[in-house]
């Protein structure tokens, strides 16, 4: 399977008054054509900023300080910002935001909004072009004429997302996209997703917390902590026997309908503005080795995925 | 609809701050207000006395007397004299509501009036030119100012704004006027030192607006020049702090070009905000206008408060007072229909 | 990860601003020069400021004196003191002393004051000018008096000097200026005596005084006035601008720090309740502030002073109670934001009294605009005082930059050039306020970190 989309030893740190934090350091991943890709890892461990980045929306005090990100082949961080712009940018690759609540612009309506990104592409757009994108999304033709503060937390979420496939992008970024939505809706969008890709053909990097929700949809798993890759591979490898201390605690953290003991991970995720030498993850392991604390562990293929923990 | 009752709403809780306004202006006048009547029953009787006498009516001296005696009676009742407090306050608010301002004590209006609601009529226009052209000036540069600014911030341009700001915070008005009437006026020579005409003017409409323009060139500039840079940097860190909203970067995903984003995005989410700033920025600049048109001998309200407090012309001093602040309620109330008018969350009624 | 800012950590990004250090240290050397002014310059100094004759010895609407280092050849005052009388008393006393001075200047000075001094009574005074080349020119004063300033307009004192032209042109000359006959005291003698061609030179004056009785003559001045004065030069009665400018500060500093702190500390007070309270109550303070917002304050001030004796409290309370609203509405609109946080509701789930969630809560998230504020506003306060003294508005008795401005502008000083009597009073208002605002703009950029993106 050729990947569409492959990040390479993606760098993206913030700079701040306490010094760079490096909320991605040296990240690989790949997400291939027609494949939903999930990203799951603490709050802070860098999975927004990793999706921004591939965005090319890293802004200051946000930079790329280095690797490449691969579009069908293409490093898209070399080529000029106009060209990314007309080329790229939503028609090729868009995104569902975290919090996307807050993505629309609150002074234009919901119909111009998304008529309006038709239109700087050189779309047609018009209002029966909108009417059929919040068709998609399940939400009523009123809310086109709509402000964003008219709109529940749900429907504006929606309305986004429907904004998200106004151009029928390859590769979507779907950055918690389920949150502050019901049970019901968050099916729904599961389910959307899902269309999405079996019927359009659209990849998804899907981000979220939830697990359970992940293990529902996803191909491909990577589990992300302290700015790196810890562990990735086929979705039922990683959600079913997964080898890294930090998403076996992750996995147990989650509630699922068979336990309903939750377990979290005791300690705190290390300052990303000090990187040290060691595994970031051995302060807060149970298996920790002496090992741990002087070398980092690389990514290691074993049993058809990749875990990067000492213990294999 | 939901603007409709934004106004209607607005515009009640408006007339009644006016008036509340007035009433508080009322007390802090009152006294020399009550000195004024007295002098305009004065003179309003001697007016009737000289009248009658002139007419010829056949009265002698004593009915003479008896009816300017009347008149005057009639006259202070019609300002509450003689009544109860409350009374009397509602006949003489009512009466400066009617422009009933009474005459002044020595200015004259060009025509020979000395009635203060003509001397206003006289010079209000001038005011009103210099002003509105002034504001519009500022909130229309400042604004263009502050975006640029925002839009290259941290860069050189961005970081003079809050010098320039800085500056013009600390300089008053009318000394601003001294250094340009010293340079532009008697050192190049280019512009009038003051007034707003010059004696030998050509006959014609043509002539006369070019040389009004020529008048009016040094005192707007003072006005734009003290004013322009408080009002680009209150607008550059309105879009600063717009811009470091969510909606900025999805709009930046979604493939929009950077002018439209800022000159369509940023600035219409800003605009309500920079509506209350250019509110403020009205009044704040309101004295300083009234300075320059002393300095420029701009024949406005400014200029004649000036004149009337070297001679201590009461009565005109009040009826300015009482004018200026009908002004400044007009500024401040079309800036709220305005913000009213570019915040969807009240055109929606939210 | 957002961490709690204390004082300390505000205090130090404060010290990093060069613009705040900068305006720290300026303040530092106004309040110095506020205490020497106070200290130093005696109080009776704002009655003597409006007497104009008080300042007759001073020239009149001179420049500064360092205009000399620009190539303008404007002479300083210079006083030709006399003190060692020699002389007989008795029934026919007559005293004299004399002292030399050189004058280089290409031009004659503005006026010749004579103060003479002695006790008793005499008949006659004169004053002997002899020139570098040796002329002599006479000046006699019949029954002078003791103690009197006579200068170049004295009749006696014309009338002598008229004479000498006369005899020196040969013309009969009706109407001489004041130049002319200062000229004549300087300048070469015989038919080119009116060319105005100054001797340089040595001169040397003789005070002889002539009486009927035993005097006693003591130090007397011969004053010959400058054409320039001071650091900042003179206004048109001969008041130095300097000594004004100096004796403005005190007032100017007081006034804005009373009334800024009232106005803004009323106006955060009133706005935070409003913002806190919301329903009716924010509505009822809200419209209150509008009230105020739309009275014109230097019209109202004006207006006001027609009825109220206007003292620096006064005047003070007075901008204080017109200038609170703008604090007011920003300090609503903080609180607004301030008030949609968890910790507030939290409050008041927990049932803990709405006064003391203001107080714990709100209040010391308003304290740094507060600061800010305070210090923005003081510059507006002393510009917005300036600007009702330069209408004329200002408490009697003192002495103000925006008074020296408004007779500045009744006296056309544009029109005359004088450049110096504009010039000085409104740096002065600017130095004044410029602290201030540096201040408040550095504390602002602190307090408000996401409107200075780096
Ligand atoms: N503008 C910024 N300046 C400084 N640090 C930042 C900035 N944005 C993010 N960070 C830091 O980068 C790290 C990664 O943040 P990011 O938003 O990518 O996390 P996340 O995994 O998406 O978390 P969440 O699940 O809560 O959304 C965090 O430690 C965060 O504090
Ligand atoms: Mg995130």
């Amino acid at each position: 399977m050729t990947s569409l989309l492959e990040a390479k030893g993606l760098k993206i740190y913030y700079a701040t008054p306490r010094g760079d934090v490096r909320a991605a350091e040296e990240v690989d991943l790949q997400v291939g054509s027609q494949e939903i890709v999930g990203l799951a890892g603490e709050s802070g461990s860098g999975k927004s900023t990793l999706a921004l980045g591939m965005m090319r929306l890293i802004t200051s005090p946000g930079r790329i300080a280095g690797g490449e990100v691969l579009f069908e082949g293409t490093d898209i961080l070399t080529i000029p910002e106009e060209r990314f712009r007309k080329d790229y940018r939503w028609s090729k690759m868009a995104m569902v935001f975290q919090g996307s609540m807050n993505g629309f612009t609150p002074v234009f309506t919901i119909g111009a909004q998304i008529d309006e990104v038709m239109k700087i592409h050189g779309r047609d757009g018009g209002e029966l072009a909108v009417r059929k994108l919040l068709q998609m999304v399940d939400l009523d033709d009123s809310i086109a004429r709509r402000y964003p503060h008219e709109l529940s937390g749900g429907q504006k979420q929606r309305a986004f997302i429907a904004m998200a496939l106004a151009l029928e992008p390859k590769m979507l970024f779907a950055d918690e996209p389920t949150t502050a939505l019901d049970v019901v809706t968050q099916v729904s969008v599961i389910n959307l997703l899902k269309r999405l890709k079996n019927d359009m053909g659209i990849s998804i990097l899907f981000i979220t917390h939830d697990l359970a929700l992940l293990s529902e949809v996803v191909d491909t798993a990577y589990i992300m902590y302290a700015g790196r890759v810890v562990e990735t591979g086929p979705a039922d490898v990683v959600f079913n026997r997964p080898r890294h201390p930090y998403s076996q605690g992750l996995l147990a953290a989650t509630p699922t309908l068979q336990s309903r003991e939750i377990k979290g991970i005791p300690g705190f995720m290390p300052d990303l503005a000090r990187p040290s030498d060691m595994c970031s993850f051995s302060a807060r392991c149970q298996f920790v080795m002496d090992r741990c604390t002087v070398e980092r562990p690389g990514l290691k293929r074993t049993d058809g995925e990749d875990v990067a923990c000492w213990l294999y | 609809m939901g603007y409709a009752r934004f106004l209607i709403g607005k515009t009640i809780s408006y007339v009644l701050a006016l008036f509340a306004a007035v009433s508080l202006l009322y007390v802090g006048i009152y006294p020399s207000l009550q000195r004024v009547i007295e002098g305009s029953a004065d003179e309003a009787a001697s007016e009737f006395q000289r009248n009658l006498v002139k007419s010829h009516t056949g009265l002698t001296l004593p009915q003479i007397a008896a009816a300017v005696a009347t008149f005057k009676s009639n006259y202070l009742a019609a300002f509450g004299f003689n009544q109860p407090y409350p009374v009397k306050f509602g006949l003489q608010m009512l009466n400066l509501f009617e422009f009933h301002l009474g005459s002044a004590y020595n200015l004259q209006a060009p025509d020979g009036s000395k009635q203060v609601a003509d001397l206003i009529i006289a010079y209000l226009p001038n005011t009103v030119v210099l002003f509105t052209t002034g504001t519009l000036l500022v909130v229309a540069v400042g604004a263009i100012l502050g975006l640029l600014a925002a839009k290259s911030a941290g860069g050189k341009f961005d970081k003079s704004i809050p010098i320039i700001a800085v500056i013009h915070s600390s300089i008053p008005a009318f000394w601003i006027g001294f250094l340009l009437i010293a340079y532009f006026a008697y050192t190049l020579n280019w512009l009038p030192s003051g007034g707003i005409s010059s004696i030998d003017v050509a006959a014609g409409v043509l002539p006369h607006f070019t040389d009004f323009l020529w008048h009016l060139t040094l005192p707007l500039l003072s006005f734009f020049i003290v004013s322009v840079g408080g009002f680009a940097y209150v607008v550059r860190s309105l879009v600063i702090s717009t811009m470091g909203e969510d909606f900025v970067t999805t709009a930046r995903a979604r493939g929009m070009t950077d002018r439209r984003l800022i000159f369509k995005h940023v600035l219409r989410t800003a605009s309500p905000g920079i509506a209350t700033q250019s509110i403020l920025a009205v009044a704040g600049s309101f004295g300083g206008a009234i300075t320059l048109e002393v300095v420029f001998r701009w024949p406005g309200l400014g200029f004649l408060t000036f004149a009337a407090i070297q001679i201590s012309d009461l009565p005109v001093i009040l009826g300015t007072t009482f004018i200026l602040t009908i002004i400044l309620f007009l500024g401040l109330y079309i800036g709220e229909i305005a913000y009213g008018f570019l915040d969807p969350r009240i055109k929606t009624g939210d | 990860m957002e961490t709690t800012r204390t004082e300390r950590s505000y205090a130090r990004e404060f010290l990093k601003s060069r613009s705040g250090v900068a305006g720290l240290a300026i303040l530092i050397i106004l309040l110095a020069t506020s205490i020497y002014v106070v200290a130093g310059i005696p109080s009776s100094l704002n009655t003597k400021w409006e007497n104009s004759k008080a300042w007759e010895g001073n020239p009149q609407a001179a420049p500064p004196v360092w205009v000399n280092y620009l190539g303008v050849d404007a002479p300083q005052t210079l006083d030709v003191n006399l003190d060692k009388f020699t002389g007989t008393s008795g029934s026919s006393s007559a005293y004299s002393s004399t002292q030399t001075f050189t004058w280089n200047n290409d031009v004659p000075p503005s006026n010749l004051v004579l103060t003479p001094n002695f006790g008793g009574a005499a008949y006659e005074l004169d004053v002997i000018w002899t020139k570098p080349d040796g002329n002599v020119v006479q000046i006699a004063l019949s029954f002078p008096t003791s103690g009197t300033e006579y200068d170049i307009h004295t009749a006696a004192v014309s009338q002598s000097l008229t004479k000498y032209i006369q005899s020196q042109t040969g013309t009969f000359v009706t109407v001489v200026t004041p130049n002319g006959e200062l000229a004549a005291l300087f300048s070469n003698d015989g038919p080119r005596l009116l060319n105005n061609s100054v001797q340089k030179g040595t001169y040397s004056v003789t005070l002889q005084i002539l009486g009927d009785q035993t005097l006693s003559p003591s130090s007397s001045q011969v004053s010959l006035v400058g054409d320039s004065y001071g650091t900042m030069g003179t206004d048109s009665y001969g008041r130095p601008i300097d000594l004004g400018v100096l004796a403005g500060l005190p007032w100017a500093l007081e006034l804005g720090t009373i009334a800024s702190v009232l106005s803004v500390v009323g106006g955060i007070l009133w706005g935070g309740l409003a913002g806190f309270y919301g329903g009716w109550r924010d509505k009822v303070m809200s419209w209150g502030t509008l009230v105020i917002l739309a009275v014109p304050g230097i019209s109202f001030i004006i207006a006001l002073s027609f009825s109220v004796q206007l003292s620096l409290l006064v005047e003070a309370l007075v901008i204080a109670a017109l200038s609170w609203p703008g604090f007011a509405i920003i300090a609503r609109t903080v609180t607004l934001s301030i008030r949609s946080q968890t910790y507030i509701e939290a409050d008041r789930a927990m049932g803990i009294s709405s006064t003391r969630t203001f107080l714990t809560h709100v209040l010391p998230r308003l304290t740094p605009v507060t600061i800010a504020f305070t210090a923005l506003s003081v510059s507006g306060v002393i510009i917005f005082a300036e600007t009702l003294a330069f209408l004329g508005i200002e408490p009697g008795n003192v002495i103000t930059w925006g008074g020296i401005l408004n007779e500045a502008i009744t006296a056309d000083s544009s029109l005359h050039g004088w450049w110096w009597w504009t010039l000085f009073p409104g740096i002065m208002i600017l130095v004044a306020s410029l602290p201030f605002v540096l201040i408040g703009f550095a504390v602002d950029r602190i307090v408000a970190p996401r409107v200075s993106a780096k």
